[in-house]
């Protein structure tokens, strides 16, 4: 009679401790999902070659920086949150020869009224202006910058609104120059002055999609 | 002084009364006030929501062209009381509406007359917070695959305070989420202030 019982008991807690063991691996396995972040989006689209910008004639940077290190830029980089979609790539100051800088000639906030007449600030869409050749800031060697390049104003200003949206500031570098290495930043993400698409190449005047 | 007790009564009721009288046509009038003033929903020329690039391409063409840039609504965040540009594809709004919108050469009523009326009738524009925009043409973070903001068709909302790849909400009201599924966009299960106007993308 006892031993029956023993065994019953014993049962009992194997049972029981089974079950937790269940319980807990299938919490632990949704914690470990949740904490990683499963992809966002089902299947995607295809992916786009990517163009380093090196040998074109000019090209526009909308920059933040410089750090000191890789690894100080790389920390910045992931502090800045744009959602879904691609912020600012890291590269080497060293790699880009610069010839002159863009002013933001757009206010930050403006009033305006609305189609029901209610005053309202709003954000206005910005709009850089080039001061010319020799004008504006070098990048100290040895240097590391936030970047996103471009081939034409119109790609680097909607850039510098998302970013402005984004981060809350609109302290960026905005930089005509030639890139002489490094990796990818950014080219192609702007759309094709004809409307059709985006801007996948080298525009045959593309200096004058530039000012 | 039974008598003072039961005037008083009947005073009570017809206080309260003339408060129900007055005060809830007001109450109604605050609650809908859009409404009131003109807004109606028109679910006017939705486009097909499509599913995958292919579909995506077919209904609303290449990645930046000009049409998804076409139209431009802004949208005031509660949090700084500035309103943000949100740019977006000619089919998803846009279009005139009698008594309330001229229109901006747009082709249907979706993103910035039905949805977000529904929203301001519905008084939670105190939930709408910073970090609103539409279009970019921009990838997806880390790959060289468009983001579906490249089409026109996603708005982020409140992106100051939520977080892309977190699978659960800060911020974003219930409400405000309803009103977008229920005018076919669809949330991402873990990009809470991302809507866009595409399944299986």
């Amino acid at each position: 009679m006892n031993g029956a019982l023993v065994v019953r008991r014993r049962r009992t807690v194997v049972a029981w401790t089974l079950a937790l063991a269940v319980v807990t691996s299938a919490v632990a396995v949704l914690a470990i999902r949740s904490l990683s972040g499963a992809a966002p989006g089902g299947a995607r689209g295809p992916a786009e070659r990517p163009v380093t910008g090196v040998g074109e004639p000019s090209l526009i940077i909308v920059a933040k920086g410089p750090f000191a290190s890789e690894e100080e830029a790389r920390a910045a980089a992931a502090r800045l949150s744009f959602g879904e979609m691609q912020g600012f790539y890291v590269d080497r100051a060293d790699n880009y020869q610069v010839f002159g800088s863009y002013a933001k000639v757009s206010p930050d906030v403006a009033e305006r009224r609305n189609e029901r007449g209610e005053l309202e600030r709003v954000a206005p869409p910005v709009a850089l202006r080039y001061r010319g050749d020799g004008v504006g800031s070098t990048f100290t060697p040895g240097t590391w910058i936030l970047l996103s390049a471009f081939r034409t104003l119109r790609g680097a200003e909607e850039f510098v609104e998302l970013a402005r949206a984004a981060t809350g500031s609109s302290d960026f570098l905005v930089l005509r120059v030639r890139k002489l290495g490094g990796p990818y930043v950014g080219l192609g993400q702007e759309p094709h002055p004809d409307g059709s698409g985006p801007l996948r190449g080298p525009l045959p005047n593309q200096e004058s999609f530039q000012k | 002084m039974l008598g003072n007790v039961r005037f008083g009564r009947r005073w009570a009721w017809l206080v309260g009364l003339a408060a129900l009288v007055i005060g809830l046509p007001a109450v109604a009038a605050w609650a809908g006030h859009w409404a009131a003033n003109g807004w109606k929903d028109m679910h006017y020329n939705y486009p097909p929501r499509p599913d995958g690039y292919s579909g995506i391409v077919s209904v609303f063409g290449q990645p930046c062209n000009s049409n998804a840039s076409a139209i431009t609504m802004y949208w005031p965040a509660a949090d700084d009381g500035i309103s943000y540009r949100v740019v977006f594809h000619k089919k998803l709004g846009g279009a005139p509406v009698s008594g309330w919108s001229t229109g901006k050469g747009g082709l249907s009523t979706n993103l910035d007359n039905d949805v977000r009326g529904h929203i301001g009738n519905a008084h939670l524009d105190p939930y709408v917070l910073g970090g609103i925009w539409g279009y970019y043409c921009r990838y997806i973070q880390g790959t060289t695959t468009w983001s579906t903001h490249a089409w026109g068709i996603a708005i982020d909302q409140n992106a100051r305070y939520e977080h892309y790849g977190h699978c659960h909400i800060h911020t974003m009201h219930p409400t405000v989420i309803q009103i977008f599924k229920d005018h076919r966009w669809v949330q991402l299960r873990c990009d809470p202030m991302h809507f866009q106007y595409a399944t299986g993308y």
